[in-house]
């Protein structure tokens, strides 16, 4: 009997000390390592893309919404679209969160994305 | 003498006495037996309904394994190339959970959405009995979940372990009506160390409903429903509807649901998917007993 009180002090205890309440706003933002300048399409965007889960929906096969990511010219067509349903922003329907389900993409790579929109998207 | 028969009589008398006791402790044990409640089973088929869980408890000794899987939007606006979803992207959730006692079980999940590994136990507090002196079943499950996603894909957001976990209590109310129709009230509690908005609540009240209605001996419909009462607003309801199919050993349950997640903590909070739009999917969960 000693043992199961002991047992379930530690774990009110643990789970007590183990409860905080942040948010991703305002935690730290970490891009010191991330590098957003002269971004383009071959070196940066397409490499995110296919190696995140964008085109298990979104390829010329699967086209959902009507929207395919497989070409620089399908990419630059969407951009704008794009950045909006990957930054998840709070005023924004959910279902146009991008990827559904998450995870959400890094902040580095949305900057990423948001530095080649506004460099012209350089191929 | 005449003390000796004292004693022999007086010893005599307790003798008596006590057998008259112990007759007296045996018949209360009797009734006692014949009192002893008999129980209301399978008020659920099984532990879980479609993503809620059930009342339900597997007898001791007992190992369920679970594999619950979701797939892709059924239809959304210019979609077709999925085969309603079938092709994915697809939600798989494993899980095991093993009865310590009758009433008592401790498991372990993962689902891939987010690589979220939880562990949960779950107790079975009361018990419906046939003579209705028991009028509901009532069980707590509390669940501790951590993400093990890679640090290095999400700049910052794991620097502080502790972002990692997430915590769900969930008291769960059910009886079972007549031999056919179940009946479950849930409400949960959960907590989140890191969310997403600034004014999104860490600490979220949720509510849900589900249903069971019995076809045949094998084949039962079921529905469930679960509301946040504090998320944010952009965010959507639970539900889901389905068939549950039995075949000895084996339940089978088949079903279309908007949420994509599995685990509590991101179906409840964050429900990305909405009914009305064609983002329901077709989905399924499958369990098997082993007797340990």
């Amino acid at each position: 009997m000693n043992k199961l009180v002991v047992l379930t002090a530690a774990l009110a205890f643990t789970l007590m000390v183990s409860c905080v309440s942040n948010n991703e706003e305002d935690l730290p933002k970490n891009l010191g390592g991330c590098d957003s300048l002269s971004v383009t399409y071959t070196k940066d965007i397409s490499v995110m893309i296919s190696s995140s889960t964008c085109l298990s929906c979104h390829s010329a096969q699967t086209a959902n919404g009507g929207i395919i990511l497989e070409t620089y010219h399908d990419v630059s067509g969407h951009a704008e679209k794009m950045l909006t349903s990957l930054s998840w922003l709070p005023n924004e329907p959910a279902a146009r969160y991008m990827p559904p389900g998450g995870p959400k993409f890094s902040e580095c790579n949305i900057s990423k994305i948001r530095a080649w929109i506004a460099a012209g998207k350089p191929e | 003498m005449k003390k000796l028969l004292l004693a022999i009589t007086g010893l005599l008398a307790f003798t008596l006495l006590r057998a008259q006791e112990e007759d007296d402790l045996l018949n209360m044990l009797d009734s006692q037996e014949t009192d002893k409640p008999s129980y209301v089973y399978a008020t659920f088929k099984g532990t879980r309904l479609i993503n809620l869980p059930t009342v339900e408890v597997m007898g001791k000794n007992t190992l369920e394994f679970r594999i619950a899987h979701r797939f892709g939007d059924f239809e959304t606006e210019g979609s077709g190339f999925t085969l309603f979803g079938l092709d994915g992207p697809v939600a798989l959730y494993l899980q095991f959970d093993y009865s310590l006692t009758d009433r008592l079980s401790v498991g372990l999940g993962r689902t891939n959405n987010q690589k979220l590994v939880d562990g949960n136990v779950k107790y079975q507090i009361l018990k419906q009995t046939t003579d209705n002196r028991m009028p509901i079943t009532m069980t707590y499950l509390g669940k501790m979940n951590v993400t093990h996603e890679p640090k290095k894909n999400a700049d910052g957001r794991y620097d502080d372990f502790l972002n990692r976990m997430s915590y769900v209590n969930q008291l769960m109310v059910a009886r079972k009506f007549g031999s056919r129709f179940s009946l479950q009230l849930d409400i949960a509690h959960i907590h989140r160390n890191l969310v997403r908005f600034r004014e999104e609540a860490n600490d979220q009240i949720a509510l849900g409903l589900s249903g069971r209605v019995k076809i045949t001996k094998r084949v039962a419909l079921t529905a469930e429903y679960a509301k946040s009462l504090n998320r944010m607003e952009n965010f959507y309801d639970h539900f889901g509807f389905g068939v549950d199919i039995e075949t000895g050993g084996h339940v089978f349950q088949l079903f279309l649901v908007n949420s994509f997640e599995v685990n509590e903590a991101q179906f409840l909070p964050t429900n990305n998917r909405e009914f009305g739009e064609g983002m329901f999917r077709f989905g399924f969960n499958v369990s098997r007993v082993f007797s340990l």
